[in-house]
């Protein structure tokens, strides 16, 4: 029988219980096998830990201790001479696990592994498995030792953190707009994800070793760009950069960059976390939006002007009349020899030019392209000069009532945005009225609020046909119009709306059906200039 | 030879007072009498004051409420004889439909088609009268 304690001594060393090989090395002053055998019976029944018991060469168990006990909740009396696949689950044994393990042990001396087994009570748990044939000194196989552990707890606290490890993965894997990399504490490359390689054309095979600089180019290199980001990540624990890097092609292009140093919780660095994001297609579709806004802000500007012109056309008319009207009197007044009439009629025809050339100045002032620039303007006075051409814009049969504040209303915004905007809230005004009336225009102070800073106001308010709520609503969405086909672009309001957001202020909108529609736009107020000198109005 | 003189009456109705001079003076200069006001309210006045105006020749665009045709179209109600030229700057109305007795007239004229067409126009009212 001493091969057979051998085999269990065997058994227990795999599983690293030194302590018990320690106990079986501690009794060299008892001599005889029996005794030996004695003590060794009662030290595997006191382990609890291990199952560990004793099958004969069919696989029916022959001993049983209490950690067998412990661990699958039968007595000995339970188990003894029943076959071992009893513990199998229901599909091994199907598959003739059992037999072949004992199979295996039997081939090789011993079979180790790992598996699901069935306690007495029907539930499952982990084991680790390890089966020695057991063979007399002819090489006759006895039997089996068995010692069996349940790592159900370490097992699932590797399967969750694999699990966690796999989502991680999928998840870095998964964020192809970003690159996302792990470096050493040195800066080398040790993983690169999906977004990592359609970024920069390199496949993790091509980098994962490399130094972080690989992605930088040799003048910022040389500049250390890729040293600052790990130092400065590194003494502050994140840096953030917008920075140009090169992709394997050589093209450049424009990254937001994150280095973050990975300390654990005794601040010892383990590495860096690094994200780019392109951010060069960004920048292109501001760009673009940003010319967009300005063409726009152009195109409805000439649907203004176009309204202004049809006004002012008439009105260029009526200047044409005067000059010829007084060029043919001085004409007669010469016939006659009665030059100082002439002059007079002549002087008349000055001051028709001088009108004349004013209309057509004012004119291009609007016309003109101006880059958008917000500047200091007194609303009320900047509302003001635009009384004459709105006059002729709204035609003879609308008045245009002003109620401007007397005291200056300093506010920042564009000038000729601000006309533009009053242009089109004017002929809103007067197409809303299509049998005439009166548009008031008023600006003034208002606070909204207690506690609320006052605000600098422009109030256009008409007296038209009104539109209910839900078209109210829509009003300042682009390309919503009321106006039949062709007699607007659907940008005024929107424009508007553009406008005084760019200003910082807020635009409302009031409309009653059959009352009419009120727009105000509100503007924070800025402090008065420090000298505030006297521009022409013209 | 004997010559009767009959000096014809305008009436001129222009809110732009440069034009309205310059109207006024060339009518005059060509043996008009003329009227001059400055809005539809002091041409119904005007219109209620004298009943031998042969032609009245108004603006379309006048600042206040009716606008030169609906002013020619009152004068007619209240039973004038004169005829009418409506004038103006803006072409758009030149597509208005205008009765018999009115003619339309484009901004700017000369002194040569200013005189035609009021001249034609005092031929009209003598030949309804």
């Amino acid at each position: 029988m001493r091969s057979r304690t051998q085999g269990v001594v065997t058994g227990i060393m795999e599983e690293r219980t030194s302590h018990t090989i320690l106990a079986v090395e501690c009794t060299p002053e008892l001599s005889g096998t029996d005794v030996m055998e004695h003590r060794f019976e009662l030290l595997v029944q006191s382990v609890v830990d291990y199952a560990i018991y004793m099958l004969d060469p069919q696989g029916r168990i022959a001993s049983w201790n209490s950690g067998a006990q412990h661990i699958k909740g039968y007595t000995a009396e339970q188990v003894l001479g029943r076959h071992f696949s009893m513990f199998y689950t229901e599909d091994d044994r199907a598959r003739g696990l059992p037999d072949r393990v004992l199979a295996i042990a039997a081939n090789e001396g011993r079979y180790n592994g790992e598996a699901w087994r069935v306690r007495r009570d029907g539930s499952r748990f982990r084991a680790m498995v390890a089966i020695d044939a057991i063979r007399n000194a002819d090489g006759q196989l006895l039997g089996y030792a068995k010692v069996t552990r349940d790592i159900t707890a370490r097992w699932e606290a590797q399967s969750r953190l694999e699990q966690s490890e796999r989502r991680f993965r999928l998840f870095a894997e998964g964020a192809v707009d970003y690159a996302l990399c792990m470096l050493d504490h040195d800066g080398f490359v040790q993983d690169w994800n999906e977004g990592a390689e359609r970024m920069t054309g390199y496949t993790a095979r091509e980098i994962v070793g490399k130094p972080v600089g690989f992605l930088f180019s040799v003048d910022d290199r040389s500049a250390g760009v890729d040293i600052n980001l790990l130092r400065q990540a590194s003494e502050k624990g994140s840096h953030d950069d917008e920075h140009g890097y090169l992709r394997k092609s050589g093209s450049r292009s424009l990254a937001k960059m994150t280095m973050r140093a990975l300390r654990d919780k005794e601040g010892v660095l383990h590495g860096f976390a690094f994200l780019l994001r392109d951010i060069s297609g960004q920048r292109a579709t501001e760009v673009a939006l940003e010319t967009t806004r300005e063409q726009l802000q152009q195109a409805q500007k000439l649907d203004a002007l176009g309204q202004l012109t049809g006004g002012v056309a008439h009105d260029f008319n009526n200047i044409l009349q005067a000059i010829t009207g007084h060029l043919d009197v001085a004409s007669l007044h010469l016939e006659r020899g009665d030059a100082g009439k002439a002059i007079h009629q002549i002087d008349s025809v000055s001051r028709s030019v001088d009108r004349a050339t004013h209309l057509v100045r004012r004119l291009l002032a609007f016309a003109r392209r101006q880059p958008l620039m917000p500047t200091r303007i007194d609303l009320g006075r900047q509302v003001a000069s635009m009384t004459e051409l709105l006059g002729r814009t709204v035609g003879p049969r609308v008045s245009i009532r002003w109620n401007l504040a007397p005291e200056p209303l300093w506010v920042l915004c564009d000038a000729h945005q601000l006309e533009t905007a009053l242009v089109n809230l004017v002929i809103n005004g007067r197409d809303a009225m299509p049998h005439g009336g009166s548009v008031c225009i008023s600006t003034g102070i208002v606070v909204a609020g207690e506690g609320e800073p006052p605000t600098a106001c422009l109030v256009v308010e008409d007296e038209g046909i009104g539109m209910p709520k839900e078209m109210a609503a829509k009003a300042f969405d682009p390309f919503f119009t009321t106006k039949p086909l062709g007699q607007g672009t659907g940008l005024g309001l929107s424009m508007v709306h553009g406008f005084v957001e760019q200003s910082h202020g807020a635009v409302a909108l009031h409309s009653v059906p059959g009352e009419g529609t009120r727009v105000t736009l509100c503007f924070p107020i800025c402090d008065a200039p420090e000298y505030s000198h006297v521009e022409p109005t013209h | 030879m004997n010559v009767v003189m009959v000096v014809n009456v305008v009436m001129v109705v222009e809110d732009d007072p440069d034009v309205r001079e310059a109207t006024g003076l060339l009518l005059e200069d060509a043996g008009y009498e003329v009227l001059a006001a400055e809005s539809s309210s002091q041409a119904l006045n005007i219109i209620q004051a004298r009943e031998d105006i042969d032609v009245v020749f108004t603006d379309v665009n006048l600042r206040e409420d009716r606008n030169g045709i609906e002013l020619a179209q009152e004068i007619k109600a209240r039973g004038s004889r004169a005829s009418f030229v409506v004038v103006s700057g803006d072409l758009g109305w030149s597509d208005t439909p205008l009765d018999e007795d009115m003619r339309f007239l484009a901004k700017p004229y000369g002194r040569r088609t200013l005189l035609e067409v009021v001249g034609e126009a005092c031929g009209r009212a003598r030949r309804e009268s």
